[in-house]
Formats: structure tokens, C-alpha cells, sequence
């Protein structure tokens, strides 16, 4: 008999709460700019909105105005932290994780551990051109939600990535496949006759139309991977 | 039918060796009286052996979960988990009945065959999906029908009000389980001591006392079998064949039949009752005017 009965469970169980298809509204992603939100949401959930701000080259409260209309229909979830993700896109519980790795001198660190397993704080703040301090706040930050774990060699500490990134990102893809489907039929619910261009388990490509305009969403399922780019 | 230990220490010989393997168990409890330390020793047990384990709680209280039960001395659930043998399922009881109504004859059929242990904490929350007792019963007992197939299941109850068993969300499922346990924790009263009784328990000799239990870190729940043993001996039985065979004005036919019942029994059948008499129903039973 093959293994894996419980997972298998828990994407069914999953897969019901997305079934009933909520329509998204015609004219909501035919905004340019709201496309661009959701789309780095997508690939940062739980990124500040100053940070998607910076990214998409709008004002911070732009960025709130357009997140609210996402939210409110739906499409993504405030978190405790006053950040936002994509609903029913990643695990909740994964919140802190983003936010940790959405800030930009942590994700420098932990992106120099995985490159150098090994490496010592000054090692690590040469390689970056930043201060040891900044280092020794961002590795702590890291280590605290167990990103990463230090071992003590002598006088030195040295750094190693865990693989928690890498097991959140296996458990992720039944979720993601799970929210590509729901996704498309909550289009087609709203109206905008989608035809899904590309889909793979990293990326899907819709076009959407709406009376004589048509536009593309791309949309990235892989935010485990692309937090750190 | 074939056995599958409890994991509950003192329990299985209670139940004449353990639970059936496939077949549905309810644990019905009051707040604090060990509901989910149950469930959860219960699903370690079979991870021991190498066997897939499955959580479902309805509590939406996965973390809480595990961390009591690693503050139990069982962090070992961790391992597990990593390994994918043991999964916790966070659901609202809506998803569950929506997944149970829609979702659950297809799962089954992928997976028939498979022998995991499957424990839902609390099924409370499915049972008040619907107000309606027909459909209540209904979807208890489909869903205990189907998750059978692929498992032994354990569901556990939260008992509301004087811990009599009467209350509606508790008799539906009461009566479509195979076994019914029963665990008594009345932490208001002078004594709040637990004890636990094993109210039905189908194809299964087993104890009809009260029974004391403990939870003890490091071990979970521990049972009191007190002055229970089961009985193996059949000298009754042998005695009643003895009478049988003395017995000359029978037909062959009854006394085959009298004397199959007879192979099946043990002393502790009789509860007291003497067998001349048991014989004599029986005969009577079968005996044609």
C-alpha cells in the first residue's frame, strides 16, 4: 500500500473550502497596477506595504487603497500583522516566516548562509559590505525562527541554513495547485472567460478579457522559493 | 477478527486485547477529562509500529495539540510528523461535513486498503453542522461507515450537561460506533477523581465496570483494572456438556446445536447463573412441543 493516506486527506479536506467559486469583480484585475500588487503578493506574501510600495513604484497608501479592494473581494487575507497574502495561498502559520525574509538585510544574510553554509558573522558582513552589527541583529532575527542554526567552532560562530524553508516549500505545493484551480473558477465565476495560457507547479498564466480588452495575469506559485529573490 | 492495541496502558485487556482492527470508537468526555490525550496516545501507538497516523482536529488548535503532547514526553510525534507519518489536519466542522457529504466515498476508494489510524478531536462540531437529528445520523454514520475502510478510527465526543449520556450529540454517534468509552471527570464535586467505563464494545468481551484511570507525564493515561480479570476458563461450559451428554431423549440436531454455543463460551458468561438452568432454557429454546 503506498504511503502518504494523510496528506492525501488533507488536500481533500483542503480543496472543499475553495470548491464554491466567490466571482471576482469585472473590473478588478483589469487594473494595471492592482495586477502588479498581486502578483508580488504572490511572490511576497506578507511583505509590508511599504516594501510592495517601493516595488511597484507607488505611494504606500496607493498600496493600501488597492489592497483593500483585493480584500475585499476576498482575493487576499490581512494577517494580525497588518500584512497581507493571497488567500488560502500559503499556511497562516507561515506569517512570521515571510515577514522575516520579506526584510531585505535579513534576506541578504540568510541568502549568504545558503550560498556559504559555514560562514562566520565577519565572513558574512565582507560578502555583504555591511557592518558586523547588522549581521549579528539580521542572524539573530534568522536563527530565532530557525531559519538558520549556529555552531560554536572555537571563537567563532558559524552559520548553517536548516532545511525548514525547504520542507514548508514540499508541504506547499499541494496548496498551490489547490489555489491555481480555485483561482480560475473564481474568474470564471466573475465573468472574465479565462484561458490559462501556461500552468506549472512554479507559475500559471491566465488571460482574462473583458469585453474587447484583454490582459494577462502572471501569476507565481512558488513563494517559498522567489521570498528570496 | 484481528486485534489492534490501544496504546492506552491497562486498556486492551479491558477489551479482550484491544479495539477491532477497522472499526470506529467513540470516547465521550467532559472538559478535562482526557479526551485528546487519548486520541493522541492512541495514534502514537500505531506510529510505533510503523504505521501511518492521521489527526484531525475540529478545534483548529493543531499547535496546542502538539505541544501538549510533547510537554507529555511524547516529542517523539515531531519526528514523525517530519517523516510524514503522522499528519495533523486542522479543519472547521462545516469543511469536514462538506469534505464528508462531497468528498469522502472518492478518498475512500483511492485508499481502500489502506491501515492507518485516523483520530478526529472532537467530532462535536460535525454533529452540529445540522440541527436536524435525521441528518445528524445521517452523516455520523456515513462517515464512520466509509473511514472504517480505510483504518481504525477513534472520534471523541465532548459530553455537555450531568455526564448521563443523554444528550443528543452524544447518543447519535453513541449508537452507530462499534465501541463506546465512556470517561467520567467531574472536577466541581469533593472527589473529582476519573473514571471510565466501556459502554458498548461490538464482538468483544469486555469490562462492564467503572474503572479509575491517571494521566501521568511521561506515559499518558494509565487504567485501574482493579479486581477486573477476565475469565478464560470454561469448566461451566465443560460441565454443561457433561449434562448434555447424560441428557438421553435429544435429537441429534440439538444437541449439535446446544453444543456449538457451548464451545464459544467461558465461565465468565454466566455471570452467576447456574448451569443447569442455562442448559435448560437452551434445550427449551429448541425443543418442539
Amino acid at each position: 500500500m503506498p504511503r502518504g493516506i494523510g496528506r492525501a486527506l488533507e488536500t481533500a479536506i483542503a480543496r472543499k473550502e475553495t470548491e464554491a467559486p466567490r466571482a471576482v469583480r469585472e473590473s478588478l484585475f483589469m487594473h494595471p497596477r492592482r495586477r502588479e500588487l498581486f502578483r508580488l503578493l504572490c511572490l511576497r506574501p506578507c511583505a509590508t506595504a511599504g516594501e510592495l510600495a517601493r516595488q511597484a513604484h507607488l505611494s504606500a497608501n496607493a498600496v493600501r487603497w488597492h489592497l483593500e479592494q483585493l480584500a475585499a473581494a476576498n482575493l487576499v487575507a490581512r494577517d494580525l500583522e497588518a500584512t497581507y497574502h493571497p488567500r488560502d495561498f500559503i499556511d497562516p502559520a507561515d506569517g512570521p516566516l515571510f515577514r522575516v525574509l520579506a526584510e531585505g538585510a535579513a534576506r541578504d544574510v540568510f541568502r549568504q548562509v545558503l550560498e556559504a553554509p559555514g560562514s562566520t558573522q565577519r565572513e558574512i558582513a565582507e560578502a555583504l559590505g555591511v557592518s558586523r552589527q547588522s549581521v549579528f541583529k539580521s542572524a539573530a532575527v534568522l536563527e530565532a525562527h530557525h531559519l538558520i542554526t549556529a555552531i560554536e567552532d572555537g571563537r567563532f560562530r558559524r552559520y548553517y541554513p536548516t532545511d525548514l524553508l525547504s520542507r514548508r516549500r514540499e508541504a506547499h505545493r499541494p496548496r498551490a495547485k489547490a489555489f491555481a484551480t480555485a483561482f480560475v473558477k473564481q474568474l470564471q465565476a466573475g465573468g472574465l472567460t479565462p484561458v490559462v495560457l501556461r500552468r506549472t507547479e512554479r507559475q500559471i498564466l491566465v488571460r482574462i478579457a473583458r469585453g474587447r480588452n484583454a490582459e494577462t495575469l502572471d501569476l507565481p506559485l512558488d513563494p517559498y522559493a522567489t521570498v528570496l529573490q | 477478527m484481528r486485534k489492534v492495541r490501544t496504546g492506552i496502558f491497562g486498556l486492551n485487556p479491558l477489551l479482550d486485547g484491544g479495539l477491532n482492527e477497522r472499526s470506529t470508537t467513540v470516547v465521550i468526555g467532559a472538559s478535562g477529562a482526557g479526551k485528546t490525550t487519548f486520541a493522541t496516545q492512541f495514534i502514537r501507538r500505531a506510529l510505533l509500529d510503523g504505521q501511518e497516523g492521521i489527526f484531525v482536529s475540529l478545534d483548529e488548535n493543531k499547535e496546542q495539540i502538539i505541544r501538549e503532547a510533547v510537554e507529555m514526553g511524547w516529542s517523539d510525534i515531531l519526528d514523525y510528523m517530519d517523516d510524514e507519518l503522522l499528519v495533523f489536519i486542522d479543519a472547521s466542522g462545516r469543511e469536514f461535513s462538506n469534505f464528508i457529504r462531497k468528498e469522502l466515498p472518492a478518498f475512500v476508494e483511492d485508499w481502500r486498503g489502506a491501515n492507518t489510524r485516523i483520530a478526529i478531536d472532537p467530532l462535536t462540531p460535525v454533529v452540529w453542522t445540522t440541527k436536524d437529528a435525521y441528518e445528524q445520523r445521517d452523516l455520523i454514520g456515513f462517515m464512520l461507515k466509509e473511514t472504517r475502510k480505510v483504518g481504525t478510527v477513534l472520534a471523541t465526543l465532548e459530553e455537555h450537561g450531568p455526564g448521563d449520556l443523554m444528550g443528543q450529540e452524544t447518543v447519535i454517534p453513541m449508537y452507530l460506533a462499534d465501541c463506546v468509552i465512556h470517561m467520567r471527570y467531574k472536577p466541581m464535586e469533593g472527589n473529582p477523581s476519573r473514571r471510565l467505563k466501556i459502554v458498548k464494545a461490538r464482538s468483544t468481551r469486555h469490562s462492564d465496570q467503572w474503572h479509575p484511570y491517571h494521566i501521568v507525564k511521561g506515559l499518558g493515561l494509565i487504567i485501574d483494572q482493579g479486581d477486573f480479570r477476565r475469565s478464560t476458563t470454561a469448566k461451566i461450559p465443560a460441565q454443561m456438556k457433561a449434562l448434555l451428554e447424560k441428557r438421553e431423549a435429544l435429537s441429534p440436531q440439538i444437541r449439535e446445536r446446544v453444543g456449538k454455543a457451548l464451545d464459544l463460551l467461558t465461565d465468565d458468561d454466566f455471570r452467576g447463573m447456574k448451569p443447569e438452568e442455562v442448559l435448560s432454557y437452551i434445550i427449551e429454546e429448541f425443543t418442539e412441543e
